[in-house]
């Protein structure tokens, strides 16, 4: 198949995108670990929150959030410049490649940063103690011992950013489309969006290929952290901080200064536009409340799409559990029961989901269209059960990953102890296993609703009329220049994104 | 060297109680004379490791003064702290702490590198440190290949290699089986008198303290109980809690 210039374009954008998110959040990620994590740096623990709140944000609402700030028309930041400075045109222009790099490296900046600081965390910090004794400085510790120590922690995350960021749909369709800058997802999605047999089929075989390159990542991203168990051993005392000095305030004001233009200075522009009336002019005059009162009562589409949100998301998150439960007893009774074969059978059950986990969205999302295409008896096409299994297949590795190793926790003779009481295997499901694994249940709910809850990049290609979910609904607006409206309906998301985090924050927390 | 602390105390923000924060050392004055070595005796948590560490520049005291042969290294009131990088003080860690990325000769190479000694000179001290470890062919393993013992070995290596004079040591036996542990109380003494160190040896067993010590210094909740031989402080104990640890009861 001779590649058109249309696709060498989007292959090429994709690569520089993926690279540069890679680069940026990779960058980013490793001095703010080290200071938060081994210096004496002011605010240690409020600026690890603020930093990893982006994680629980569908990345998009940076991309609202910056067209907001950046725009070359009326971007707020191009305002203030021309108001203050009597700069004439646009001073920063988002759109492009640059912008997508620059916005979608700061939402998986969280990535790395969380990985390499639970590193940190896990490394036994006399290793780090007695470089120091062997007349090592701070940083020549880092570089000579805490560094090759990790490596393989950080690679395992930057190939979870470059995954990330080849599979990102919102921000390259919000950024980069309106000047015609594809990336494989944004090309796939204008390619489906033609609707002809033909398209679907192209469409196929480049996300076939985009799979392939998934899973090879997948693979090598086990292959490097299989040997983590080796490297924690007990931590056997606190690490000690690096008392920074004279550099400490500097530091301070350079970490929080970064954090919050890249993180608060967005997120309250999302937030402020929602108020805007008029578009144009900075000044008190033009916001207000009209836009919150037309979304919540007149914006047709939207108390459905709130509907269609929560029913999708609960259903999912529902699904996911129960199927975890199942899957981590399973893999429980083959690990310390007789049935070695169960074992085996949930290792295949988690390899499936973190394939499906690390295949991009619309890769599968096409591969349900194709599926029903092909098999029109099963088709849940335009139905919003269509959203619940793709969000199922895409999440059921975060399910996993929190209920299996809770569920190896539980010692046998709990079980043994229920039997010979004369519990039969429904009576220990509900008596035993799920009090037991409580909080990691409702941790995994919890952890696979948020993502559900504002997810885009499959519904826009899975949703039907009249199952658009707060994701869509908000892309479209945002598309027919109704961007206040989408700020309101990206605020609500915000907020209850937030007001979810904290409560798992909670839950999890407990022992 | 010898090992100056004056009225020195530490207690840590986050155990803040009612009244004030609790003390871990409490205005400790203590005197380490060169070529002795020293046993830190005392229960669980009454501050040893803390002690070490101050002493080592891995944690600072809150109060105090530390002088080694009368130049200060830590002193609150001034503010002047020498990082302990800079101290030339060798350290073994209770868990060995040996890096498992590098092999046993570039663990116990590391103080030679960080100091830009020569290549070759390099090669001629850390072999003969391994063999004086009795290491000698085990030089090109990585720490996963050795016994509990051996990593012990290298973890000293690698302290004494860049010629301290202080040596401080963190239960470096407690892990050991009781042959083991034998053998390398001889070896620790044979070493101390070689390199002539003066050594600082942090203990839970009477015993360990009795067959190395010069000197035995009993700790209670930061504050010393007793200084003094080993004899003398198993013949007259200062106190019914230090007559109790000398008895192992
Ligand atoms: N970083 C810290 N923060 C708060 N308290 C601490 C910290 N490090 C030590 N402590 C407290 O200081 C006291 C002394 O601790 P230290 O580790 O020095 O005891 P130790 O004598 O070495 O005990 P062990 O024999 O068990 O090793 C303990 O009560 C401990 O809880
Ligand atoms: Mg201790």
């Amino acid at each position: 198949m001779a590649i058109s210039e249309f696709w060498q374009d989007a292959i090429w954008n994709t690569a520089v995108v993926a690279l540069g998110v890679t680069a940026l959040a990779g960058l980013l990620a490793v001095p703010y670990a080290w200071l938060l994590e081994r210096t004496n740096l002011p605010g240690r623990r409020a600026l690890a929150a603020m930093l990893t709140f982006p994680y629980v944000l569908p990345s998009y609402l940076l991309a609202i959030a910056w067209i907001v700030l950046a725009n070359p028309a009326v971007g707020w930041l191009n305002l203030l410049a021309k108001q203050l400075f009597g700069f004439e045109g646009a001073w920063i222009d988002i759109y492009g490649l640059a912008g997508i790099v620059f916005i979608e490296g700061t939402a998986l900046f969280p990535i790395v940063f969380v990985s390499f600081r639970a590193g940190l965390q896990r490394l036994d910090p006399s290793l780090e103690d007695a470089a120091r004794m062997s007349g090592a400085g701070p940083l020549t510790v880092f570089w000579r011992v805490t560094a090759p120590l990790l490596k393989n922690t950080y690679l395992a995350a930057l190939i979870a950013v470059l995954l990330a960021s080849i599979a990102s749909f919102g921000v390259p369709a919000m950024i980069g489309a309106p000047g015609r800058r594809y990336v494989l997802t944004t090309a796939l999605y204008s390619l489906v969006k033609q609707g002809s047999e033909d398209a679907l089929f192209l469409a196929f075989e480049i996300s076939a290929a985009l799979a392939i390159f998934a899973v090879l990542f997948v693979v090598l991203s086990q292959v490097l952290t299989r040997r983590k168990a080796a490297l924690v051993g007990g931590v056997t005392s606190r690490a000690s901080l690096t008392e920074l000095g004279a550099y400490r305030w500097p530091a301070a004001c350079f970490c929080w200064g970064l954090a919050a233009l890249l993180i608060a200075l967005p997120l309250g522009a999302l937030v402020l536009s929602s108020f805007q009336v008029t578009p144009g002019a900075l000044s008190l005059e033009t916001f207000g409340l009209t836009k919150w009162v037309y979304v919540l009562t007149e914006l047709p589409g939207f108390g459905s799409a709130v509907w269609v949100s929560l029913e999708t998301a609960a259903l999912a998150a529902l699904l996911v559990v129960g199927l975890s439960l199942a899957i981590a007893i399973v893999a429980w009774t083959g690990h310390y029961g007789r049935r070695r074969r169960w074992r085996s059978l949930a290792r295949v059950a988690d390899g499936l989901a973190s394939l499906a986990y690390s295949t991009p969205g619309t890769v599968l999302a096409l591969v349900l269209i194709l599926f029903w295409t092909a098999v029109p008896t099963l088709s849940l096409a335009n139905t919003s059960f269509a959203l619940v299994v793709a969000f199922v297949v895409k999440y059921m590795l975060l399910g996993l990953k929190t209920v299996e190793p809770a569920a190896f926790l539980v010692h046998p003779s709990l079980i043994e102890a229920a039997k010979l009481s004369g519990a039969g295997p429904f009576a220990t499901l509900w008596r035993i296993w799920i009090p037991l694994l409580r909080p990691a249940l409702l941790g995994a709910g919890l952890l696979v609703f948020m993502p559900c809850l504002s997810e885009l990049t499959m519904s826009i290609l899975l949703h039907g009329p009249g199952t658009e979910n707060l994701g869509v609904l908000l892309f479209q607006l945002q598309e027919y220049a109704d961007r206040a409206s989408a700020a309101v309906i990206g605020t609500i998301l915000l907020l209850t994104l937030f007001a979810f985090n904290f409560v798992a924050g909670r839950i999890t927390r407990e022992p | 060297m010898s090992l100056k602390i004056e009225k020195l105390s530490k207690w840590f923000a986050e155990s803040t109680g009612p009244q004030g924060p609790k003390r871990v050392l409490n205005a400790l004055d203590l005197e380490f004379k060169a070529g002795q070595f020293y046993g830190l005796l005392g229960p669980s948590g009454c501050g040893k490791t803390t002690l070490l560490r101050i002493v080592a520049g891995l944690d600072r005291a809150n109060e105090g003064k530390l002088s080694l042969d009368g130049q200060a290294f830590f002193d609150a009131a001034s503010s002047a702290f020498t990082p302990p990088e800079q101290r030339n003080i060798g350290m073994v860690f209770q868990n060995y702490a040996v890096w498992p990325h590098m092999t046993v000769f570039e663990n116990v190479a590391f103080p030679l590198r960080i100091r830009k000694r020569p290549e070759d000179e390099i090669r001629r001290d850390v072999n003969a440190m391994l063999e004086t470890v009795q290491l000698g062919g085990l030089a090109e393993r990585r720490p996963h290949q050795l016994s509990g013992g051996q990593q012990q070995r290298v973890a000293l290596a690698r302290a004494l290699v860049q010629r301290p004079k202080l040596l401080l040591l963190d239960e470096p036996l407690s892990n050991l089986d009781a042959h083991l542990r034998d053998i390398m109380r001889k070896e620790l003494r044979e070493l101390q008198r070689k390199f002539e160190l003066t050594a600082i040896i942090v203990t839970h067993d009477w015993d360990d303290a009795s067959r190395l010590c010069d000197r035995v210094v009993v700790l209670r909740d930061g504050h010393i109980e007793q200084d003094d031989s080993p004899a003398a402080v198993f013949e007259r104990p200062a106190s019914e809690f230090v007559r109790r640890i000398t008895r192992q009861i």
